[in-house]
């Protein structure tokens, strides 16, 4: 925003000489610095993945949150007061563990989150759908890097949310991917030249593909023109290949197709059909490709609405569900659902659900559970979150163990195992002995997710590196100024003076020169102050 | 387990309308949204979403969305007041699908014993599960008891005996009333009205085997509880789910 543009690209770079860059910077560098830029680090929250620059390694919370802390910066900029709270919008078939780790990264960027909801959900506040008639609504999102579904249920300032389905990892960046592929084989066939292991290459036939993606949204037939891509025997090789809306439409047939899964999903789990939808919502860059509305159309009945920028009515709708919280909007409520369902592991490995997905949150239910073996006195509580039928098909959670359960015969003690999901969809599991009352409660921390030490530890490094920049900011700001009142100075020198000042003057200036050519920071800053004190006398 | 329609202000009777009415309004009035740092507030919100799940899962037909999940503790039973459909004849059936985590067939001790192997845990509910199963044989007279029988098998047994206590009593009622108040823990009365349906209809073996079953159930228990320091007063229900284990056992053994 800063820089005027009205998004931030989420790209993360770290240069060479170790400061970190976020937004449209990183994004300019990111073809000469590649293994050090970090894009799409969406797609890893909640996982273990890890990002090792200069032999540190960096979690993907901490990778959101250097890019949460600019934003936050940028919004204070923009406002000129202090940003310390948020509603942050996730895709709405986000797990549990990726919840957690957009809740921790706003926690090291030091916002408090007060909210997190589902980005369809949120598009639909911002197309203010609760204004209209009451309906059923399908927001198709297709972002960059996932794709979700909701069908809504919109009355009277209540948005239900029926059901949501998805898909993590489907999203622009794969139709990108899908060019790319194309391109590098054209390219192979031309010039008998593999690019895939040439990063800087490999870098800019992305970016065309991007770009070349973009384009045949508005045409139907696009050149990629790539000079100097890469070199053979001494001479230079360019990529010229023209790209037409069809054969793009070819190349990514299947992953249109793939959406379609989810879109029939959720209506099957709302219990509706696609003639019963009032509207079609289309949010996300991705919609915007003819082939993606095409297949809406097809399949709905209808045209896809498309009124308000893509990329942005996530945004806005967070801002609107951010007034309901504080209280300065009114008449508005969003009932938001679980997507996946939870449950715990029960005997032979099977995945007994507690809580089905597209249950309403906040949450609170029970199941009474019992032992398997005569006199067993603790039982293991692996909680889980999926559809399968096995638990080692669906993604743990986590573990607790519940001890000292009375001892009896199988089957005969109660454990009375809860899940209770708040209302940003994140999970509580507690187990408690009927028989003795005795409870253990967990709320999830997988093995991905960061401790409360290590989320400590994060806010320290990010304060301690805010603290770093605001010194080089600091140092940059006194040399400017010491710099600048060195070439008045000069200017000064130059006219008639009387002997004693024209003393003073040099050696103020030769000591302010000195001091630019050291790195102290405050002998700068002194010999600043003293070169101006010398200049306003000199004035008077 | 709670009444539903009690949390959500509401009768048994209320249409499908009026519930989303009346779940509306309450979300308007308890959720967390609007009631900022409200704790209660917050707990009521979560016993309404359960509430109204419950009876969104109790009134919907067939199986689209719930049909693939084993009927948990409170929320997912499904109903068909549908006319002619017999509900254990059709794909509502839980336990003969996917969502089964034992499987299809489902007799655990004709094809190893489920219990030996390994975990940890097992699910009451499951004893519970495959009796029922057994009765799914059941032709229920009326569209009405079908629906009775329906939540039976799902172990909606509070809703079974509402359904039932609006419907005349003759021996298929009874041996409805047995089965449900076996589900709920009332022994005695499930003994009592298993007994009654006999009487009423003493040639109908299905009556006849679950009488049979209570007796002899709570004769094996007699035998096999000794020495667990199991009393009435304070696990009521765990017992009846030991009864009811034995009345799997007893089940499975027959022929029926």
């Amino acid at each position: 925003m800063r820089r005027g543009g009205r998004t931030t690209p989420s790209v993360v770079a770290f240069g060479k000489n170790g400061d970190r860059l976020v937004g449209q910077t990183a994004l300019r560098q990111a073809v000469t610095n590649s293994e050090r830029t970090i894009s799409s680090i969406k797609r890893e929250m909640g996982t273990k993945y890890k990002v090792n620059i200069d032999g540190r390694n960096y979690s993907p919370q901490e990778i959101s949150a250097l890019i949460l802390k600019k934003l936050k910066a940028d919004a204070e900029a923009f406002l000129g007061e202090t940003v310390s709270e948020a509603v942050i919008t996730v895709p709405a078939y986000f797990t549990d563990a990726q919840r957690q780790a957009t809740k921790d990264a706003g926690r090291i960027a030091g916002l408090e989150v007060q909210r997190i909801i589902n980005e369809p959900t949120a598009a639909a506040l911002a197309y203010g759908v609760d204004k209209e008639e009451p309906q059923k609504v399908m927001v198709y999102d297709l972002g960059g890097g996932t794709f979700d579904v909701s069908i809504l249920d919109i009355s009277n300032g209540v948005i239900e949310v029926l059901a949501t389905a998805g898909n993590n990892r489907l999203g622009g960046d794969d139709f990108d991917k899908f060019v790319v592929d194309y391109l590098v084989e054209e390219f192979k066939r031309e010039h008998r030249v593999d690019l895939t292991s040439n990063l800087v290459a490999m870098q800019r036939v992305k970016e065309a593909a991007e770009k070349a993606k973009i384009e045949l949204s508005a045409s139907t037939s696009t050149e990629i023109a790539l000079p100097y891509l890469t070199e053979a025997k001494g001479s230079p090789l360019h990529m010229e290949i023209t790209l037409t809306r069809a054969k793009f439409n070819e190349l990514t047939a299947h992953l249109v197709d793939a959406t379609m899964i989810p879109v029939k999903q959720a209506l099957e789990d709302a219990g509706l059909s696609a003639g019963s939808l009032g509207r079609i919502l289309l949010v996300g860059g991705s919609s915007r490709i003819p082939a993606v509305q095409e297949a809406v159309k097809n399949f709905a009945g209808k045209e896809g609405f498309k009124g308000i920028n893509p990329d942005e009515c996530v945004a806005m709708g967070a801002a609107l569900q951010g007034g309901v919280l504080i209280g300065s909007v009114t008449g508005l409520l969003l009932l938001d659902v679980t997507p996946l369902s939870l449950g715990i592991e029960t005997s032979g490995g099977h995945f007994t659900r507690v809580i089905d997905r597209n249950t309403t949150i906040p949450i609170s239910k029970s199941q009474i559970f019992s032992t398997v073996q005569n006199f067993q006195t603790n039982v293991e509580i692996n909680v889980l979150q999926g559809e399968r039928a096995m638990a080692k098909q669906n993604r743990s959670l986590g573990k607790f163990k519940l001890k000292g359960i009375q001892r009896a015969m199988r089957g005969v003690p109660q454990i009375e195992v809860t899940f209770t999901i708040d209302a940003n969809g994140i999970v509580n599991v507690s187990a408690k002995d009927l028989g003795t009352g005795k409870q253990q409660e967990i709320t999830l921390t997988d093995s991905s997710n960061m401790s409360d030490a290590d989320i400590e530890k994060a806010i320290r490094d990010a304060e301690q590196h805010a603290a770093e920049d605001a010194q080089v900011h600091l140092e940059a700001e006194a040399r400017n100024r010491t710099g600048k009142l060195i070439g008045q100075a000069e200017a000064i020198e130059k006219k008639s003076l009387d002997k004693a000042d024209k003393a003073k003057l040099a050696s103020a200036l030769k000591d302010a020169k000195k001091a630019l050519r050291g790195k102290n920071n405050d002998a700068i800053q002194a010999a600043g102050d003293y070169l101006e004190q010398v200049l306003s006398e000199l004035g008077r | 387990m709670t009444d539903p329609y009690k949390i959500m202000e509401l009768t048994p009777s209320a249409t499908d309308e009026e519930i989303k009415q009346a779940y509306r309004r309450l979300a308007k009035k308890y959720h967390p949204d609007l009631n900022p740092g409200n704790q209660e507030a917050t707990d009521k919100m979560q016993k309404i979403n359960a509430a109204y799940e419950q009876i969104k899962a109790m009134r919907q037909g067939g199986g689209s969305a719930y049909g693939g999940q084993p009927g948990g503790g409170t929320s997912s039973g499904q109903q068909n007041y549908g006319p002619g459909g017999n509900p254990f004849g059709q794909g509502g059936n839980p336990f003969g699908q996917n969502g089964n985590p034992f499987g299809p067939g489902g007799n655990p001790f004709g094809q190893g014993n489920p219990f030996g192997d390994g975990d940890f845990y097992k699910q009451f509910n499951e004893y519970f599960g495959r009796s029922q199963q057994q009765q799914r044989r059941h032709t229920a007279k009326s569209p009405r008891m079908q629906a009775v029988f329906h939540f039976l098998e799902n172990r909606q047994y509070l809703e079974a005996l509402r359904l039932l206590s609006e419907i005349e009593r003759d021996g298929e009622w009874f041996f409805a009333s047995a089965i449900a108040n076996a589900g709920t823990g009332n022994r005695v009365t499930a003994l009592n009205h298993a007994q009654q349906a006999v009487q009423l209809d003493p040639g109908n073996d299905e009556y006849l085997s679950l009488l049979e079953q209570f007796q002899q159930g709570s004769f094996a228990y007699r035998q096999s509880g000794e020495g667990h320091g199991f009393d009435m007063t304070r696990a009521a229900r765990s017992m009846m789910n030991c009864c009811a284990l034995q009345m799997v056992c007893l089940c499975c053994c027959r022929p029926c």
